[in-house]
Order: structure tokens, then C-alpha cells, then sequence
């Protein structure tokens, strides 16, 4: 019995440590204002956005599209740049518009950039095949509702702002570090509240043990 | 139980408190005294009355003008406040409460000592309770624990208790009126004894009638959103409406009492049947499901076959509760970390890059509906068995 319940302690803490390693997807930036389509993308004409990341770990970007009820068919590239005349490409993924559905967010997910935070980025969409009649777009607001960048279109500023949302990578260790102070603010209970269980559990192993014992 | 809740548990309590300091009368006397007292809140205040020196109860109750859920307040306000987590584990306090007087009744709804010890121990650790109560915050175990009473004073044959009961129980959630017409064939003995027994039964409908005449705002049973959950699913017949609810509750009834044999075991039964009808075939709450779990705990304990069939429906029941997204998904805990959990993507919003969630959900919640009318088959076979 002692070493199912050494087995159980062990198993339980291997399993706590793996689900803290989890990373995963947390919202940044969210633009979800729109009132229209931006032009199409085809042939020269890209679309894209400036943004300043707010945390590390900036790893997905997600658009809110448009296909004018249709299925489209080309190849779309997406793009993301950094470094300081936004020229260097960090991020190069390629799709299909088919994949794209109508008046939804599509999300673009890349490899974690773990010191992002503070820096200015910019990603743009392209789709040098696709024809008028046969190209998405994606939905933005013309006022100016996100105030750390500016839509662009064939790679100049225009006034308003793409419907975008950005993700980034957090692992779920995290939340511990975070709930410590907490604990700490409120000791008196959390004393109380961690030593109950303690006694519960150890009742409950003890009762366990007497049981199988008989 | 200290790091998880739903705005509900606030809103509740909220109003609880109201009751407490009388603003209840001095703010909202334009508002019907039956939206506070409740079963439910009045237990909820009296217990705040022993938390007033454990916890700052202005700053984690009071909001103005309105007496629903704030989600503002629920994720601004609360969650921030040092004693949240104090709070949260103090406002489930009487829930457990009334989980473990349940546990007590259950008990003793038994003869065998197997059959005991399985329904206690899937009471226990049910996920659908555990859920609803301690993750959620609801406080759905003191309306189940005058069920279970009701149901143990009609087996004890204490007849006017156990209607008295699930009146309290329809006062607090109108489902209890659902088992009337099967308690009334089963317990009642003649005409006169019906009559009275639905009276006190039906207790809330006195109410609503009260409300519904006054001037006051309340909310009687046909404007409560459960009513229009009943109807939610229908059938159009050029024009007119067939409630799929209705028309499969008039069957299961008229069915039990037409071959009714007057036995415990047909209530318990009934009742089990009826809310899995009502989860086949109506929009519902998550914490609703919490519902049928005391009855299902004796089902499952008379009948293992079910047991399978209940591990497909808590996996349905998952996938159900993506509806909701956030305040249902990473919300729930953001008192533990409110930087993290408020922005933590929902898993129907990851399916949504992928594939419709809606659709995805919709089949999972379509599985849930035929799990539960198949298991009202089998309750139904089981009573044609004996």
C-alpha cells in the first residue's frame, strides 16, 4: 500500500511538472473593430498592419477575412518583418485562400518570438495569382481605432486599421508565479485552507491504508 | 474551490447581501420581493451574517442599479480584491453543506449495501456536480438536496413533506413542477388528496400568479428564460408550433402513469426520465445538468449499464459547454491569475481556426441528446421488466 501511495505522490507531481511546461496560445493586441473590406489582395496590391507587441513569446497572428461568399482559389502568403526600416522577414507562410472562410478569423501561427515585447512589427498579406473575382480581402476599420500602427496597402500607410488579433506563447507556470504574491496577501486563510487538506488527505490515506490492511 | 467561479455565484450573493442590509427595499423596491427571496439567497444571507467579520463584504458584494450578474464587476472587481479567493471558499462553504446533507439522504434511500455504496461514491465524485457547484459556483445543491428529501419523505411515506418539498424546490427552480403529475398518480390516494397535495405542490404557481397581478417588476414562470428554453426546440406545421418538449413530456408522463405501478421507484425514475428528456431536447444552462445527478446516482447504482453511457455524456457535456467560450473556459479561474486567464483563448476559439466550433459543438451536443433519450429507453424498458 505505502508504495501505491509513493507511486500515486510521484506519478502526481511528474504530471503537475508536464501540465506547467504547457505552453499556451494567450490574446495580445485586439483589434476587433470593422466597418468594411479593405480592397482585394491580388496581383501588387498587399495588405497589411503595423503593431507593437505587448508581451514575449509573440507567436500567432490572426486576421479577420473576407471572401465575398466565394471560394477562392490562390496561394496567399503571409509575411511578418521586424528590425528598424521593418525590412528584415521573420515569418514567411503560405496557404490557400480556400482554407479561408468568410467573415472569420484566420489564424496565423509561427514559431515563438520569445523577446518581442516593446518591438514594432509589421505583416502584410500577398497574392500575386490571385484576379479580381477571384481574391479575398480582409475587414478594417477607417478610424484610426488602434493607436500603435496604421493599416497598410501595396506597402504605404493608409488611414484606419486591419481587424487583427495577435497571440503569444505563455507557459501555464506562469500562473504560479503570479499566484504566489496572492497567497502571500492573504496568508491567515491560505495557512488554514492548505493545512485542511493536508490533514484530509492524510486521513484519507490513513483510512485507506487500515482498510486494506484488515 | 477557493480559485474558481463564475460571474453567477457573485450575482447571487450579490443579491443575498441586498437582503442582508435591506438595500433590497431602499434601491430596487420597484423590483418584486420574490427576486430575492429565495430559498436560495436567504440561506446564502444568513450565512453572509457569520462571514461579516471574515470578509470586507461591501467591497466584494455592491454594485449599484442593477441585481444580475456583472461581468464587469465579476472580472475587474472582485477577482482583484485580496480576498477573493477567502470569499470563494466561504460562499461555496454552505453549498458543501447541503452536498454532504444530501449525501446523508442518499444513504438512506438504500437497502443494500452495494447499492449504497455505488451511488455514494459517484455522488461523491461526480464531474457534472463537481462542476456546476465547485468550479462554476452555483448553488444547485440545496434545491437537489430537498429533491433527494422529497423523495426520501415519499419512500418514509410522509406524503404532504415530500409535496411540500419539491413546492420549495419548483419556488427555487421551476424543474420541480416537472415531477408533479407522476408524484400526484403515484402518491396521491383519491381525487381529494390530489388536490391538496398540487396545491402545495404547485405553491409557486400562487406566486406567479401574485407577481404577475401586482405592480411590481417580477418574473413568473411563462416570462422566466427556462420557459422559453422549454420551447426552444419546435416544429413548424404550416405555421402552428409543435413544442418537441412538450409533446415528448406529455408521452413519457402519460406513458408512467398509465403503467403506473405505484412504486418508489417509479418517481425516482420519472424524475430521471423527465430532465433527460428535458436535456435531449432543450436549451439548458451548464449547471442544469447538475440536476438529474441525485437521481442518476441511484440509477446508476440499480442499473451498471448506464454508467458507460454517463461517461459519453460528460464528454458531450464538454464539448457542450464551449457554447459559452470564455466565461465558461479560462474565465472561470482568472481570480488565480487575471493577466493569464482573461486572455487565455477559449477552446472554441482555437477550433475556430481550424474548423466552425459551432458545428463541431452542435454534433457533440447532438450525441448528448440521443444518449439521453436512449436512456430514458432504458428506464422505460426496465419498469415494463419487473
Amino acid at each position: 500500500m505505502r508504495r501505491r501511495i509513493l507511486a500515486m505522490i510521484i506519478s502526481a507531481t511528474i504530471s503537475l511538472g508536464i501540465v506547467f511546461n504547457i505552453n499556451v496560445y494567450v490574446e495580445d493586441i485586439v483589434q476587433d473593430h470593422s466597418e468594411k473590406p479593405i480592397e482585394g489582395i491580388y496581383g501588387t496590391r498587399s495588405v497589411g498592419q503595423i503593431f507593437v507587441a505587448h508581451e514575449d513569446g509573440l507567436s500567432g497572428i490572426a486576421v479577420f477575412f473576407a471572401t465575398y461568399g466565394r471560394v477562392n482559389t490562390e496561394s496567399m502568403i503571409f509575411k511578418l518583418r521586424s528590425g528598424a526600416e521593418l525590412e528584415t522577414d521573420i515569418v514567411s507562410l503560405v496557404i490557400n485562400a480556400r482554407s479561408i472562410r468568410d467573415n472569420q478569423y484566420y489564424g496565423f501561427f509561427f514559431d515563438e518570438i520569445r523577446d518581442s515585447k516593446g518591438k514594432i512589427y509589421y505583416f502584410f498579406l500577398q497574392s500575386p495569382n490571385s484576379t479580381e473575382g477571384n481574391a479575398i480581402s480582409a475587414w478594417y476599420s477607417s478610424a484610426d481605432v488602434y493607436g500603435e500602427g496604421s493599416a497598410y496597402v501595396g506597402h504605404k500607410p493608409i488611414a484606419g486599421d486591419l481587424c487583427f488579433k495577435t497571440y503569444c506563447r505563455r507557459a501555464l507556470s506562469d500562473v504560479l508565479k503570479n499566484l504566489y504574491p496572492r497567497i502571500l496577501s492573504d496568508k491567515v486563510f491560505f495557512g488554514t485552507y492548505f493545512s485542511s487538506i493536508t490533514v484530509i488527505v492524510l486521513l484519507l490515506v490513513r483510512y485507506m491504508t487500515s482498510r486494506r490492511s484488515h | 474551490m477557493p480559485f474558481a467561479a463564475h460571474g453567477d455565484i457573485i450575482a447571487t450573493y450579490h443579491r443575498s447581501y441586498l437582503i442582508l442590509t435591506g438595500d433590497w427595499h431602499v434601491s430596487f423596491h420597484y423590483l418584486s420581493p420574490s427576486l430575492f427571496f429565495t430559498i436560495c439567497q436567504i440561506v446564502q444571507a444568513l450565512f453572509l451574517v457569520l462571514c461579516n467579520h471574515l470578509l470586507p463584504l461591501r467591497d466584494l458584494l455592491y454594485w449599484k442599479d442593477s441585481v444580475l450578474a456583472s461581468a464587469a464587476f465579476w472580472l475587474n472587481i472582485f477577482i482583484r480584491n485580496q480576498y477573493a479567493h477567502r470569499a470563494l471558499f466561504l460562499f461555496k462553504l454552505p453549498y458543501l453543506i447541503f452536498d454532504l446533507a444530501t449525501a446523508v439522504v442518499l444513504f438512506y434511500l438504500f437497502e443494500r449495501k452495494e447499492e449504497r455504496t455505488i451511488a455514494l461514491k459517484f455522488w461523491m465524485i461526480n464531474p457534472i456536480g463537481i462542476f456546476a457547484v465547485y468550479v462554476f459556483g452555483r448553488y444547485e445543491t440545496i434545491p437537489i438536496f430537498l429533491v433527494v428529501l422529497s423523495l426520501y419523505c415519499a419512500k418514509t411515506n410522509k406524503r404532504f413533506f415530500s409535496f411540500l418539498l419539491l413546492g420549495m424546490v419548483a419556488m427555487e427552480q421551476y424543474y420541480g413542477l416537472m415531477f408533479l403529475p407522476v408524484y400526484l398518480a403515484i402518491l396521491g390516494r383519491n381525487f381529494r388528496e390530489r388536490l391538496s397535495f398540487l396545491i402545495v405542490g404547485s405553491i409557486v404557481v400562487i406566486r406567479d400568479l401574485v407577481v404577475g397581478s401586482s405592480v411590481v417588476v417580477g418574473r413568473t414562470f411563462l416570462e422566466s428564460p427556462f420557459f422559453n428554453y422549454l420551447l426552444a426546440m419546435r416544429l413548424d406545421v404550416t405555421g402552428q408550433q409543435i413544442y418537441v418538449f412538450v409533446l415528448t413530456y406529455v408521452l413519457l408522463t402519460l406513458y408512467w402513469i398509465h403503467t403506473c405501478g405505484k412504486e418508489f421507484s417509479d418517481l425516482w425514475k420519472f424524475a430521471l426520465a423527465a430532465l433527460l428528456v428535458f436535456y435531449a431536447t432543450c436549451s439548458f444552462h451548464p449547471n442544469y445538468f447538475a440536476w438529474f445527478t441525485p437521481f442518476l446516482a441511484i440509477a446508476i447504482a440499480k442499473y451498471p449499464e448506464l454508467r458507460k453511457l454517463h461517461l459519453l455524456q460528460v464528454l458531450c457535456f464538454v464539448f457542450y459547454t464551449f457554447y459559452w467560450k470564455r466565461p465558461l473556459a479560462g474565465w472561470l479561474f482568472a481570480s488565480v491569475d487575471p493577466s493569464f486567464f482573461l486572455k487565455l483563448l477559449s477552446p472554441a476559439e482555437l477550433i475556430d481556426f481550424f474548423y466552425p466550433s459551432s458545428t463541431i459543438i452542435s454534433v457533440f451536443r447532438t450525441i448528448l441528446s440521443g444518449i439521453s433519450l436512449y436512456m430514458v429507453l432504458i428506464l422505460a424498458r426496465s419498469r415494463e421488466g419487473r
